[in-house]
C-alpha cells in the first residue's frame, strides 16, 4: 500500500526537518516538570468555561475537581498539582481569551486525590461507562483544537461512525510530543484508542503516522501485532503517510485516507462516518480508564527555529515564566511562541498558563526576513493546501476589494502559514489573509 | 518580545538569494562566451550589468524618490541582455538596451515583480527591429579574441559572417557552441550546467522549459524542412538562436510567467508553437524573443483562468460562468 498524502503543502525540500523530532525522542528521556505554583484556567477548551467549585484556602490534590462544567459543551477542570488554593483570579491565555483561573501553591508532595486509583478490570467497562469516564476526565482535543473529547464522541455515536483515526501525524514538523508518546508508550496509546473506539462504538481503528519516523513505525507495528489477537472483533491497522506539512489537519487527513474533501460545513462524522482523535487524547483517556486520573498534564515540546529541543511533561496551569526559567535561549529569543513555530501564537509576556491545547513552545532566534516586493513567483500558490492564490488575495487586501476577496474563497483558508513560510519576499500572506477573512462578515452587510 | 503573526520560521531562499543564484547559473554561459569571443564579450557583459544597475538605481532614487533596496535582479537582466547579442554589437546598443529594459519595460510598469514583459528579451526584440543590420552580424569564434574596435564602431567588415552559422559543424562543435552565434546562447554544455544548478536549489521550475523543449523537439522532428533529419539538425535547432537559453532563463522568469504549474506548462507549449511558426517564417534569432513576448502578454490571462482547484470544490477551472456564480454567492 502506498503512502498516503494530500496535494501541495510543504515538503522536506522546503527546508523543514521532519525527522528532527525522531532523534530527540530516541536520545532524550521525557523530563517531568514540577512547578511551585499553577494557575489553572477554567476555559481550556472550545465551549463555555467551567465554574470554580473550590474556595480560597482549600487544600487540593492531583485529580480533584476544581471546576464544574457549566453547559453541555463544557468540561470539568481538575487540580493539576497538590497544594493550597491561594486565589481565584482572571487570566489572559495565549490566544487572547480571558477566563477565570484557580491559583494553587504547591506543597511539593504530589499527592493524588482519593478517587485516583487503579481500576480492577478496565477492559470490561461498557461503552456507556466509558463515555461517562470520557466526560469526567475533562479531556479536550489535545492536537491543539481543544474540542471536548466527550462532545466529539456524542457526535460520532449520533452519526453512526464506523472508523476511528488516531492522529499521530505531528501537526508541525518540530512538535514531537505525539511522537514521544508513540515511542515510549505505544501500548498506552493503543489501549486508549481501543477504549475510545468502544466509546464511539467503532470497530475499525487506524493509527496514522509519518514515513520519516521509521523506528516509531516499527514500535507501533510490533505493539499492534501484540495487541491485535486480544481483540479479535476489532480491526486495528497502521497507515503510513508521506511527511508533509500540514498533514496533521483533520480535513487533510480525511482527504489522504478516503479521498473525500470536506466542505467547511461538513464534518468527518456526518460525511465519511469517521472520527479523528489525537494520539495524546488517546493516551490521556487511558489514564482515566486505567487509574481514574483525569486530564491534568500533557507532554509539550520546547523547540527553536530548526528543531525540537526537549519534551517535558507539564501540569496544566504551569506558567511559561516558570517552565522556561532554566531553558537556555529565552533571553536571546526574538519571539516566544506558544504552539509550533509555524502556526503558534507569539506572546509578549510570560505570565501565561499552559493549557490542554498547548502542544509546545518555540523560542525563535532569527529575525523575520526583509520585506521586498512580490515577484509573482507562485511559491505560495504551490504551497497552499486548499488551493487559494495567496498573492492575489494579498493584492486584493491592499486594494480593500472585499467582494473580489470573497470570490477568491479566502474563507477557506486554514491558516496553516505555508504561504508565508515559502514567500521569498517575506510577505506575511497568511496573517493578512486570516485577518481579512475574519473581517469579512462585518464588511459585507453594506452590499 | 512582541506579538507577531505566525509563521515564525521561513524558508531560507529569499529574493536576496534567488538573483545571485541566477547570476551564478549564468556564469558558465558567460565564460563560454568570453572564451570564444574574447575581451569584447567580457566588456559587453560587464557593460550590460553595470548600465542596468545604474539605470535601476537612478530611476528609483531620482524619479520615484524612494530608498533603493539592493537586489541583484538588475544585474541578472543586464547579463542576460548582453548574452543575447552577437559579439560584434557596439557598446552604445547595449546601453540603449539597458535603458529600454530597465526603465521602459521594468520600472515604468512598477519595478521588480510588476513588469509584464521580460526586460532583457523585450529589449533584444526592440533593438533587432530598430537596428536590424547592427545586431545581426555574427563572428566566427576564437578568431578575433583581442578585437575591441567593434565595441565603438560596430562590426568590422573583415571578420563578419552574415548569419548565425553552425551549418557545417559537427555534433561536438554544436554542443560546445563552437560556431558563429550570440555571446552566451550557443554552448549547450554551459547552459545545461546552469539549468541543473538552478534546478538543484529549487529556483528552476521545470514545467515551462520541459514543455517548451518537448513541443519544439516534436515539431522539428515532424517538419525537418529542407535540411533533412539528422542529430546535428536537432542540436542546431536547440542551440542556434537561443532556444535553450530562453528555455532556461526566460521561461523561468518569475514575474513574467504564470504562477501555477499548469499555467507554466501551457506557457511552454504556446511559446514552443510560436517559436516554431516564427522561425519557419523569419530568422530564428528574433523568433524566440517574439514568442516569449507574446506569451508574456498572455500570462495574466493564463493566471486568471488556470488556477488551483479549491479544496472540496468539484471543478478544476474557474470558467467565467462559475466565476460569476462565485461573485454572486459572495454578494
Amino acid at each position: 500500500m502506498g503512502k498516503l498524502s494530500f496535494r501541495k503543502g510543504l515538503l522536506p525540500i522546503d527546508g523543514l526537518d521532519f525527522a528532527a523530532g525522531r532523534t530527540l525522542v530516541q536520545e532524550r528521556v521525557l523530563e517531568i516538570y514540577s512547578p511551585r505554583e499553577v494557575l489553572v484556567p477554567m476555559l481550556q477548551h472550545i465551549g463555555t468555561p467551567a465554574v470554580p467549585c473550590v474556595a480560597e484556602g482549600a487544600d487540593v490534590s492531583i485529580g480533584q475537581l476544581i471546576g464544574r462544567p457549566s453547559s453541555r459543551i463544557s468540561l470539568p477542570v481538575h487540580a493539576t498539582i497538590s497544594g493550597t488554593v491561594t486565589a481565584i483570579e482572571t487570566v489572559t491565555l495565549s490566544n487572547g481569551v480571558r477566563t477565570e483561573a484557580v491559583h494553587i501553591r504547591s506543597d511539593n508532595k504530589r499527592r493524588y486525590h482519593a478517587s485516583v486509583a487503579r481500576r480492577a478490570n478496565p477492559e470490561r467497562l461498557s461503552p456507556k461507562e466509558l463515555s461517562l469516564l470520557l466526560l469526567r476526565s475533562g479531556i479536550a482535543g489535545m492536537g491543539g483544537e481543544g474540542y471536548p473529547a466527550y462532545a466529539k464522541c456524542v457526535r460520532a455515536v449520533g452519526n453512526g461512525v464506523t472508523r476511528l483515526y488516531v492522529n499521530g501525524l505531528s501537526s508541525e514538523p518540530h512538535l514531537s510530543c505525539d511522537l514521544h508518546l508513540i515511542h515510549e508508550q505505544a501500548d498506552r496509546v493503543i489501549s486508549g484508542a481501543l477504549a475510545l473506539g468502544s466509546c464511539c462504538q467503532v470497530r475499525e481503528i487506524f493509527f496514522c503516522i509519518q514515513d520519516s519516523f521509521q523506528p516509531e513505525i516499527a514500535i507501533l507495528r510490533s505493539a499492534l501485532d501484540r495487541i491485535r489477537p486480544m481483540y479479535p472483533d476489532r480491526h486495528l491497522e497502521m497507515l503510513v503517510f508521506r511527511s508533509r506539512f500540514p498533514q496533521g489537519y483533520e480535513r487533510l487527513l480525511i482527504r489522504a485516507t478516503t479521498g473525500v474533501e470536506l466542505e467547511d460545513s461538513q464534518l468527518p462524522e456526518n460525511t465519511v462516518a469517521s472520527v479523528v482523535y489525537n494520539v495524546s487524547t488517546c493516551a490521556a483517556f487511558w489514564d482515566m480508564v486505567e487509574r481514574n486520573l483525569p486530564s491534568v498534564s500533557r507532554i509539550i515540546t520546547i523547540s527553536d527555529d530548526k528543531a525540537s529541543v526537549k519534551n517535558v511533561l507539564v501540569p496544566f496551569g504551569t506558567l511559561l515564566s516558570d517552565l522556561l526559567e532554566r531553558t537556555p535561549g529565552v533571553q536571546t529569543a526574538h519571539r516566544i511562541v506558544v504552539g509550533g513555530a509555524l502556526t503558534g501564537a507569539s506572546v509578549n509576556r510570560l505570565d501565561i498558563p499552559i493549557t490542554k491545547q498547548t502542544q509546545g513552545i518555540a523560542l525563535i532566534k532569527e529575525e523575520h526576513p526583509v520585506r521586498t516586493p512580490c515577484i509573482h513567483c507562485g511559491a505560495c500558490v504551490e504551497a497552499c493546501p486548499v488551493g487559494l492564490l495567496p498573492y492575489v488575495c494579498n493584492r486584493l487586501i491592499e486594494l480593500s476589494d472585499f467582494r473580489a476577496l470573497a470570490a477568491e474563497s479566502i474563507d477557506r483558508c486554514i491558516s496553516c502559514g505555508a504561504c508565508s513560510y515559502v514567500c521569498p519576499a517575506g510577505i506575511e500572506l497568511s496573517a493578512r489573509i486570516v485577518r481579512a477573512a475574519h473581517s469579512m462578515p462585518r464588511k459585507e452587510p453594506e452590499t | 518580545m512582541r506579538k507577531l503573526p505566525a509563521p515564525h520560521i521561513h524558508k531560507e531562499l529569499g529574493i536576496s538569494m534567488i538573483y545571485p543564484h541566477v547570476l551564478v547559473a549564468l556564469l558558465p554561459a558567460a565564460v563560454s562566451g568570453v572564451y570564444y569571443y574574447g575581451i569584447r564579450a567580457l566588456l559587453l557583459i560587464l557593460c550590460g550589468m553595470v548600465s542596468c544597475a545604474v539605470f535601476d538605481f537612478l530611476f528609483v532614487r531620482y524619479v520615484r524618490k524612494e530608498k533603493y533596496v539592493w537586489e541583484a535582479s538588475s544585474l541578472v537582466s543586464g547579463a542576460i541582455l548582453a548574452l543575447l547579442f552577437p559579439p560584434t554589437v557596439p557598446v552604445w546598443i547595449l546601453i540603449l538596451g539597458a535603458f529600454f529594459s530597465t526603465i521602459l519595460v521594468k520600472q515604468c510598469f512598477g519595478g521588480l515583480g510588476s513588469n509584464l514583459f521580460n526586460p532583457a528579451f523585450t529589449a533584444r526584440a526592440f533593438l533587432s527591429l530598430a537596428f536590424p543590420t547592427l545586431t545581426a552580424v555574427y563572428s566566427e569564434p576564437t578568431v578575433a579574441r583581442w578585437e575591441v574596435l567593434s565595441l565603438l564602431f560596430g562590426p568590422q567588415q573583415t571578420e563578419a559572417v552574415a548569419s548565425p552559422g553552425g551549418a557545417g559543424a559537427g555534433v561536438l562543435e554544436l554542443l560546445s557552441g563552437r560556431f558563429a552565434g550570440e555571446i552566451g546562447t550557443t554552448c549547450v554544455f554551459a547552459l545545461l550546467i546552469g539549468a541543473v544548478y538552478l534546478f538543484s536549489i529549487g529556483i528552476l521550475r521545470p514545467q515551462a522549459p520541459l514543455f517548451y523543449f518537448g513541443v519544439l523537439g516534436i515539431l522539428f522532428l515532424l517538419f525537418p524542412g529542407a535540411q533533412g533529419l539528422s542529430l546535428g539538425y536537432l542540436i542546431r535547432s536547440l542551440a542556434v538562436g537561443g532556444v535553450l537559453f530562453a528555455g532556461v532563463f526566460a521561461l523561468n522568469d518569475y514575474s513574467t510567467t504564470p504562477t501555477t504549474p499548469l499555467g507554466r506548462a501551457v506557457f511552454g507549449v504556446g511559446a514552443g508553437l510560436l517559436t516554431f511558426i516564427l522561425c519557419r517564417l523569419t530568422t530564428i534569432a528574433v523568433s524566440v524573443s517574439f514568442a516569449i513576448l507574446v506569451m508574456n502578454a498572455v500570462t495574466p490571462i493564463l493566471d486568471f483562468y488556470i488556477r488551483p482547484r479549491i479544496f472540496g470544490s468539484p471543478s478544476w477551472f474557474l470558467t467565467p460562468k462559475e466565476g460569476q456564480k462565485r461573485k454572486e454567492a459572495a454578494k
